[in-house]
This record gives C-alpha cells, sequence and structure tokens, in this order.
C-alpha cells in the first residue's frame, strides 16, 4: 500500500474533521473538549474500545454487503431493509429453536434470516437483471416497505406478550452468542472479520469472484465471453442482500436477543461511506468500520457526556462521502463508470 | 366535508413537496446530473423553511429560505461533478445523508427536545368558494402556495417543451459532445441546472414542513426524495407527466388520511406502505418506458470522445 494510493482517503478525512470543527465552532461547541471527550471515551477506556468495536460489526458486514454488490456493478441502497427482514426473521424462529443445541441453532437461525435477507433483494434484482430497471430507487423503496411490514409484524403477530413494548420474544441469555472472554465483545465481531477477509478471498482467487468483476466493470466483454451476466447480477445482488440480513441476525443472537419495536437500522450510507473510505478493499473494510463504528458509539454517548445531538455523527459521515466522491481516487472509478456505458442503467 | 373532499383536498395539497422535487430532480436529469441526495435538500430546505417561518412569521420569507438552502446545496454538487468530475452517485448518497444527519443536529441545536408548531397557517385566498360540491374544498380551499406550486410546475412544463432554454438543456443531457460544438458550454449548463433543480427540491421540502404539516422534524420526508427520484425517470424529465405522477401518489398519501376517518379498520403500517409499493409497482410497470438522458450520471470530459 503506497502513500499516493491512501492520500485521497486521508485528505477526506482530514477535510471532514476540518468541516466538523467548524460546524462545532459555529454552533458553540469547544471542538477540543468534544474531540478529547470522546476520544477518551472511545478509545481509552477499555468498554469504550469495546463498545466500539461492537459498534464496527453492523457497519462491517453492511459494507461488504455494499462491496458484494457494487463487485457486479450494482448499488444495494436497501441493506437497512434487508437487515430488518433478517431480524425478524430470525427473532421469529430462534425462540421456537429451544430444544436444538445452542451452536445449531445459531447456524439455523442465521441461514433462516440470510435467505430471507437474499429473498427481499429478489424483485429489485429480477427487475435489474431482466428489464433493466435501476435497482437503487427498487432497493429503497423495498427498504421502507420492510420498516412498516416488520413494524406491523412486531406489534402484531410476533409481539411478546408478556412485555408492553413491543418486541418478539426474546432468547435466553445462555444461548446467545457468547462473548469474548470477560470482554463485552460477542463472538459475531471476529465472524464478520472472518468473513470479510474470506469475500476477499474468494474475491481475488476463486472463478465466480473473478468473473464478477469482468460482470461489473465489462458486462459486454462479459456476455462476448458467455458469461451468464443476468444470473451474476441477480446472484450479486442476492448475495449482498443475505449478507445484509446477517446484520439483523446478530441483533437477534448476539445484541439484544431480540427485535424492539423501535429498532430501525440505518446503515446503508454509513456502509459505503466505510466501503469508499475503504477504497473498496474488503480487508481495508475491517478498519474503516472499526473508525465508523467508534464514531457510531461516540454518537450515543456524545449527548450526556458533550451536549452534541447525535445526530452529528451522521452528518460528518455525509461529509466524508462527499470528499472522498471528490477524492482523485474515485476518478480511476470513473472511467469504469464510463466503460460501463454509465452507471445508471438501461432502463429507470 | 364529507371524506370524498377530504380526500381530494389533501391528495393535491400532499402532492405539492414531492411534485416539486420531482420536478427540481428532472431539470438535473436532463442536463445530465443525477442527484441521489433529493431527500437531503428537502429536509434542508424543510429546516430552513421553518425555522424563517418560526422567527419572522412571513411564509414568503420561508419559501425564499427553502429555495436558497436547496439552491446553494446544487451549486456545491454542481461544480463538484461538473469542475472536480465526482462520481454523482456517491456525491448524491453523500449529500443524502449529510443532509438527514446535518438537519437533525442543527434542529436539535437550536430546539433541544422542543418540538415547536407554527403559530399561523397560511392564509386560503379563495375559501369563500369552497362550498361548491365534491371539487369545492380540492379546488378552492387550499392555501396560497398550492396555487403558486401547481401553476410554476406547469409553466415549466411548457417553458421546457418549448423554448430554447429546454432544448439547451436536453442537448446538454442527450449530447454533450453535440452541445459543446454549438457552442453551448456544458459545465456551465449543468451547474445552473443543478441550482435550479436542487432549489426546487429545497422549496419541495419547505412546503412539507410549512405548508402542510405546519412542523419540522428530523426525518420527516421520510423517502418522499427517493419517490421523486424515480418519479422523474418514469414521468421522462417532464414537468406535466411528473405533476400527473406526483397527483396520483398525492392520492395515495391522501387515501391513508381518508381512510381513517372512516369505520374501515386497516392498520397504520399498511397505509404507510401504499405509496412505496406504488413506486415499486409503477416501475414494474412503466419501467422499460422510462427514458433517461444518454449522459446521465457521467462527467463531460471534452475531448474524451470515441471512448
Amino acid at each position: 500500500m503506497s502513500m499516493t494510493a491512501i492520500r485521497a482517503p486521508l485528505l477526506s478525512l482530514l477535510a471532514t474533521a476540518v468541516v466538523g470543527t467548524v460546524l462545532l465552532l459555529v454552533t458553540g461547541h469547544d471542538p477540543v473538549v468534544v474531540g478529547r471527550v470522546l476520544a477518551e471515551r472511545t478509545l481509552l477506556r477499555r468498554s469504550g474500545l469495546e463498545e466500539s468495536l461492537v459498534s464496527m460489526a453492523p457497519i462491517l458486514i453492511a459494507g461488504l454487503a455494499a462491496w458484494i454488490a457494487a463487485r457486479v456493478g450494482l448499488w444495494n441502497i436497501g441493506i437497512d431493509g434487508q437487515a430488518i427482514v433478517g431480524a425478524v426473521a430470525a427473532g421469529a424462529i430462534a425462540p421456537g429453536l429451544g430444544a436444538l443445541p445452542a451452536p445449531l441453532m445459531w447456524v439455523t437461525v442465521s441461514l433462516v434470516g440470510m435467505a430471507s435477507g437474499a429473498l427481499w433483494a429478489l424483485l429489485p434484482a429480477v427487475l435489474r437483471a431482466r428489464s433493466g430497471i435501476n435497482e437503487i430507487v427498487t432497493t429503497i423503496m423495498m427498504t421502507y416497505v420492510a420498516f412498516s411490514l416488520a413494524s406491523w409484524l412486531i406489534k402484531g403477530p410476533l409481539k411478546d406478550e408478556a412485555l408492553v413494548a413491543p418486541a418478539t420474544c426474546s432468547i435466553d441469555v445462555s444461548r446467545r452468542l457468547p462473548d469474548l472472554g470477560d470482554s463485552r465483545v460477542h463472538v459475531g465481531v471476529l465472524v464478520a472479520a472472518g468473513i470479510a477477509l474470506l469475500a476477499w478471498g474468494l474475491a481475488r482467487w476463486s472463478v465466480p469472484g473473478i468473473l464478477s468483476r469482468l460482470v461489473g466493470e465489462a458486462p459486454d466483454a462479459a456476455s462476448t465471453l458467455h458469461v451468464p451476466v443476468s444470473r451474476y447480477l441477480i446472484a450479486g445482488l442476492m448475495c449482498s442482500g443475505a449478507v445484509a440480513a446477517f446484520v439483523g441476525v446478530l441483533e437477534v443472537l448476539a445484541v439484544r436477543g431480540s427485535v424492539q419495536g423501535d429498532w430501525r437500522p440505518s446503515l446503508t450510507l454509513p456502509a459505503f461511506a466505510a466501503l469508499f473510505l475503504a477504497r473498496r478493499q474488503p480487508a481495508w473494510l475491517i478498519a474503516t468500520s472499526l473508525l465508523l463504528g467508534m464514531l457510531a458509539y461516540a454518537s450515543t454517548v456524545a449527548p450526556r457526556a458533550t451536549g452534541l445531538a447525535p445526530d452529528f455523527f451522521p452528518m460528518l459521515e455525509g461529509i466524508l462521502l462527499i470528499f472522498l466522491a471528490i477524492g482523485e481516487w474515485y476518478r480511476r472509478g470513473l472511467r469504469a463508470d464510463r466503460a460501463r456505458g454509465g452507471a445508471s442503467g438501461a432502463g429507470i | 366535508m364529507t371524506v370524498l373532499e377530504t380526500l381530494l383536498m389533501a391528495s393535491v395539497l400532499s402532492a405539492v413537496p414531492l411534485m416539486l422535487a420531482a420536478a427540481g430532480e428532472a431539470i438535473g436529469q436532463r442536463s445530465g446530473l443525477l442527484n441521489l441526495g433529493v431527500e437531503g435538500v428537502m429536509l434542508a430546505g424543510a429546516l430552513a423553511g421553518f425555522v424563517a417561518v418560526e422567527s419572522s412569521g412571513s411564509f414568503v420569507l420561508g419559501c425564499g429560505a427553502g429555495l436558497l438552502a436547496g439552491g446553494v446545496i446544487g451549486l456545491l454538487f454542481g461544480v463538484a461533478a461538473t469542475r472536480l468530475a465526482a462520481s454523482q452517485i456517491v456525491l448524491g448518497l453523500g449529500v443524502a445523508l449529510a443532509g438527514q444527519g446535518g438537519t437533525g443536529f442543527l434542529f436539535r441545536e437550536r430546539y433541544g427536545l422542543n418540538q415547536p408548531l407554527l403559530s399561523s397557517g397560511m392564509s386560503r385566498p379563495f375559501d369563500h368558494l369552497d362550498g361548491v360540491p365534491v371539487v369545492g374544498p380540492m379546488l378552492f380551499g387550499q392555501k396560497w402556495f398550492v396555487y403558486v406550486a401547481w401553476v410554476a410546475v406547469l409553466l415549466m412544463g411548457l417553458i421546457l417543451r418549448t423554448s430554447r432554454v429546454g432544448l439547451v438543456l436536453k442537448a446538454t443531457g442527450d449530447s454533450p459532445f453535440a452541445a459543446d460544438a454549438a457552442g453551448v458550454s456544458v459545465t456551465t449548463v449543468r451547474i445552473l441546472a443543478a441550482v435550479v433543480g436542487q432549489a426546487l427540491a429545497g422549496l419541495g421540502g419547505a412546503a412539507l414542513a410549512i405548508v402542510e404539516v405546519g412542523f419540522f422534524s428530523p426525518g420527516m420526508t421520510v423517502g418522499i426524495g427517493f419517490i421523486a427520484i424515480a418519479i422523474a425517470m418514469l414521468g421522462r424529465q417532464d414537468p406535466l407527466r411528473i405533476a400527473a405522477l406526483a397527483l396520483a401518489f398525492g392520492v395515495l398519501r391522501g387515501l391513508g388520511a381518508a381512510l381513517q376517518l372512516t369505520s374501515i379498520d386497516i392498520r397504520s403500517e399498511f397505509l404507510e406502505m401504499i405509496p412505496y409499493v406504488g413506486v415499486i409497482m409503477l416501475v414494474v410497470v412503466m419501467g422499460r418506458r422510462a427514458r433517461l438522458p444518454a449522459s446521465l450520471g457521467l462527467a463531460y470530459h471534452r475531448g474524451a470522445r470515441g471512448e
């Protein structure tokens, strides 16, 4: 990794920090105090570091989902919807699997959850592959439908009647994914990092991995070579949906033990920030999602520690995305866009 | 008012934010710019408009603030997408996220956990006529901005269809090389289109906050910005078609409001879903017929022809 390669991401981070500092000054916060408090809470305390690692897992997984779709040239903007579908599916079946040994239950719940997420991506995938209908709008619309559907299921058919607040039935703490050592970091974080390395390896060394890149960057060349392009597009978006759903599976198996009625993942855009900061490399995604995980955890402690509204941090991520888009690194990606005949697909 | 009258009136009103945002997006798309950040621009316009009305009491100032907020974002977007050749998709996602987060942050900075409401509503210039049965409230019972918005969008449709401005815009999006050769500055046209288009999206957001509901809450657009992108594409970037589609969505949204007045028992979650399911169905039915400018989403590089 040469210095030039990471110059644009580093400059983008720096520019974001500058804008954030100016905004803090304008709104009457002391950037030094805010910075010191948040650094201390997320980095210097063991509990903060652990919580940041826990917050990193969903961003890492969502970033991988974004990457898998981007690999075949698609934009999966519906990660949140697929995640909540995965969570609801996991929350629906996990409490009923009491007879299974815990590890077998984890595998079953993961598979069912991920299959549900893949199915939630099926319609946008088929529309894109068969009719050339752009997947950006359809995946977002599917997210809003998923949110309403999940909200109805959690308040209605799947509600735990023993509780007042709407939530699905909880699984016992002893049957959740264990924590690492005596920390609060659950095993799911390691699984997520493992999946990232696996994805990186498969993309580099497996035949479908290499062909998916061809489909993404030169679909015409791919069809000339008799690569089944539309099958790759459908499989790519469905795999992306399955991985996204794993966020929801972890929510049930590790974080909360159930789906709460107010759980609304908003990971899609942060996932793209992590992915572009990582220069679309899954292995680097581990590092960048840790950074964004710290921001995510900071947004939960900031209101009480510094009086800063939590929305400050998603705003920083958005500004980071803007700078990354402008950053010189992306110009290489732009050439690929042009070769592809536009990022907008054939139809809407 | 009867249920039908309420439905019709609410449809025409709730079509306004979507229609303005989609018409603005259409101007950008015609010139070759795909802005995925409409949601963030609308929220910025909504907050600016709300703060302006809340502090000055003037709805005209509120509309101006919405236009200004959108226009400033449009200027930055336009420059980044043309002169800096930044990826429009990544830029748009960034604007969406920064807009959602930034408006939430600034709103909390200013109002804390309060949820202030506007103390007065907009005047209704023709409401002495709204006794006409069925269509009376829909046609004459609206706030003045609703008339302004509908007239503006219909005028825009005529201008784009018949004037030189419309042709230049279309040429820039469909064939930037030809437009450049004919002496049109592609960069200037695109930046101007971004400014005007996103100013309209900001106005749409302001309309949502100050005309339709009378308050601001973080994330209040709940996807209208993304629906606007779909409507602009399905309406082939034509404001007249867009107005018709937006009205159809106004009916879908109004349906929810009207159904709650009846004794029909339907879960609110299903009412919320209606517009999004509607877009998906519309895309499935009309998607193949949507037309996009040939250079949409692509930066223009003079002399890069023959790629």
